[in-house]
């Protein structure tokens, strides 16, 4: 039997870090979710250990690609083919599972996105400005507040009979507002409820503002698991909402099918290999460069006993000695 | 006597003006520092806490004047173009800073009012060589070769270049030079100010494209498109960026519009709403906002840019492809 041709896609967020294998065809073949709690370098290197171990023995690792706010980190760490921006990625992963998709809406932990696809390609996109009102990690201290787990969030939301108003478009007016009604005698059930068409209203508001949402709309990102979310989407929309089988890991899928597409031109994986990225110690460091007035902020990734990379300053002085980075854009 | 002219708001526009305005009548001209997290950070500890951030960053260039020279320049601009005004937050600019910002030396204040006609709007120069000891006679004298190294500069403009360009001393890709062009629509303060920008103009043209901003735009051009519109626009600066927006796609020399905004922005507020509206309604061509504030970390914004640009080859199939590694070229 031959070695399965296998790529990867990983995607780091702010909230989750996300772990894909395809094969050719696309094929899930294992798919990996956890919390980035703030220490992405070891929990992704956990995912990587966990997606090893899922992996059937002779397959081959032939691409990889990294997604997501922490992606030049995770390419580092794992050693990247193929580096993208989270919508582009969501783009992609969205037209190979729903071709006839025709909007996206995504609502990750900390930002949200609406993509307007047409004919196959990208043709509009929108992500929220400066405020993070209704996204992930605002439901999870919701949930929190109210002692309840996230998962059970969106069922109760549809217990409610009479949903109350909540005011959406600010998080902090959102809680207040919550706690107002709760202080009032409104039952959970309703506040949830409202809280979910509030968010639904600010994000259309916002980040769908002036956008041609049509059909096929598909919904992805860690809330499509929210069922009081997607039925809020539904109630405002008046369209049904398609959520997809790997919804919480389309970020990642898109990396790994832009990997698996780049690696199909003829270039061979870079990746660092399993073995390699578990027993590597990856440690991190920042400083703060005098070199000029602007203090920039520099991380410095340490693999091993070398410096893997450097990022966060403006000028560029310090991702020149960034030999990995150097090499990866002379591809270009 | 040395006068400081602090490098923030205005300055962008009228650089030419007061530099040689100041200098023919025998005064050294010392520009405060570029912008750097410094400066921004002086800014924003000075100034009134809910003010814009291009406003927090002239309170910041005031500051890095402070002991350098021995009167600073600050500009009241009520009126540009009769029955017009401009935002109000230039209107107070001068009380702003004097009751923000203590241990000021002198300020030397231009009050230009041309709301009621532009004739004597000239008068303002009058009083203002008054103040550093001019005799009337002479600061009209100043003020006429000023005038002309002003025109020289608008000029220069019309015919595509920057003032970034003009201020470095370099120029960039012209339309027709690279893969295409990118329309910029903001206000010359964020524009031009690379720091704040972030690299915006050099990003794009590291990407190969030419930019094309509203101060290439032809006045008449401008005043002609907002004729269209149902109502007068009374904000100059708004009917300048609304214009010139609704030129570029109108005569469709832009492969894509990028506004860049600053939070909080009221006039941004509805020309960005307005050009959004026309350009879905009548033209269609790939447009995205970028909201900038006080954010150090440039990861958000790489990856709006990052996925336009892809949205923009994608859209035109020119590349055939996705570029793979768009966020290493951007640098960090």
């Amino acid at each position: 039997m031959n070695t399965k041709k296998v790529f990867l896609g990983v995607d780091v967020g702010s909230v989750s870090i996300n772990v894909v294998a395809i094969d050719q065809g696309n094929n899930v073949l294992g798919k990996i979710y956890v919390r980035t709690e703030g220490k992405p370098i070891q929990i992704l290197k956990k995912a990587m250990e966990d997606m090893a171990s899922m992996l059937p023995v002779g397959v081959e690792i032939r691409g990889v690609g990294t997604t997501g706010s922490g992606r030049e980190l995770a390419a580092v760490v794992v050693s990247a083919d193929v580096v993208k921006n989270e919508i582009t990625a969501h783009g992609i992963a969205a037209l190979t599972f729903v071709p006839d998709a025709r909007t996206i809406l995504e609502i990750g932990g900390q930002d949200s996105k609406i993509i307007i696809l047409r004919d196959g390609v990208v043709s509009d996109f929108a992500m929220n400005t400066v405020c993070a009102a209704g996204t992930g990690s605002f439901l999870d201290r919701q949930a929190a507040r109210l002692n309840i787990p996230i998962e059970k969030f969106g069922e109760l939301a549809l217990k409610s009979k009479s949903p109350v108003r909540i005011a959406g478009r600010c998080a902090v007016f959102a809680e207040s507002d919550m706690i107002h009604k709760q202080q009032m005698g409104c039952s959970c059930e309703d506040i949830i409820r409202g809280l979910c068409e509030a968010l639904v209203r600010n994000y259309l508001n916002n980040v769908g503002k002036g956008k041609e949402i049509l059909p096929r709309v598909v919904f992805q990102g860690g809330v499509a698991a929210n069922v009081g979310i997607r039925k809020a989407f539904e109630e405002a929309l008046g369209y049904e909402i398609t959520v997809p089988e790997h919804y919480d890991v389309m970020g990642a899928l898109g990396a790994a099918i832009l990997a698996k597409d780049y690696v199909s031109k003829g270039h061979k994986t870079k990746f660092r290999g399993f073995e390699e990225i578990l027993k590597k110690e990856f440690t991190s460091r920042s400083f703060e460069c005098n070199g000029c007035a602007n203090y920039c902020e520099i991380v410095e990734l340490i693999a091993g006993d070398s410096v893997a990379a450097r990022w966060g300053g403006r000028c560029g002085k310090w991702t020149r000695t960034n030999q990995t980075a150097e090499k990866r854009s002379a591809v270009m | 006597m040395r006068i400081g002219i602090p490098r923030a708001l205005l300055y962008y526009n009228y650089y030419p003006l007061w530099h040689s305005f100041f200098e023919e009548l025998g005064h050294q001209v010392v520009t405060s520092s570029i912008t750097s997290k410094a400066v921004l950070d002086s800014g924003v500890m000075s100034c009134v806490d809910d003010a814009c951030l291009p406003i927090k960053l002239f309170h910041g260039h005031v500051v890095n004047l402070i002991g350098k020279v021995d009167a600073i320049f600050i500009p009241r601009l009520v009126s540009i173009c009769p029955e017009e005004y401009i935002c109000p937050k230039f209107i107070g600019l001068p009380e702003m800073i004097k009751s923000s910002i203590k241990g000021l030396s002198d300020l030397i204040v231009l009050n230009y009012n041309a709301h009621r006609n532009l004739k004597d709007a000239h008068r303002a120069y009058i009083e203002l060589g008054k103040m550093i000891g001019a005799k009337p006679s002479q600061a009209v004298r100043a003020l006429q070769k000023a005038a002309a190294s002003q025109q020289v500069y608008d000029s220069l403009l019309k015919e595509g270049q920057t003032p970034l360009d003009m201020l470095n001393g370099h120029q960039g890709a012209r339309e027709g030079e690279g893969k295409g062009v990118i329309g910029l629509i903001g206000h010359p303060y964020l524009l031009y100010d690379e720091f704040i920008s972030m690299g915006l103009i050099s990003k794009l043209r590291a990407r190969g494209y030419a930019v094309l901003v509203p101060e290439n735009i032809a006045q008449p051009q401008i005043e002609m498109a907002c004729a269209e519109l149902p109502k007068k626009l009374f904000w100059s600066y708004g009917k300048k960026l609304l214009g010139s927006g609704l030129t570029m796609l109108k005569d469709r020399r832009v492969d894509g519009v990028i506004f860049l905004s600053s939070f909080g922005c009221g006039i941004d507020a509805f020309i960005v709403e307005l050009l959004q509206r026309y350009n879905h309604r009548l033209y269609q061509i790939p447009s995205a906002l970028i909201t900038v504030d006080e954010h150090s970390g440039q990861a958000g914004f790489n990856t709006r840019l990052e996925a336009f640009i892809d949205m923009i080859e994608w859209r035109d199939g020119r590349e055939g492809y996705i570029s793979a590694h768009g966020a290493s070229l951007f640098g960090h």
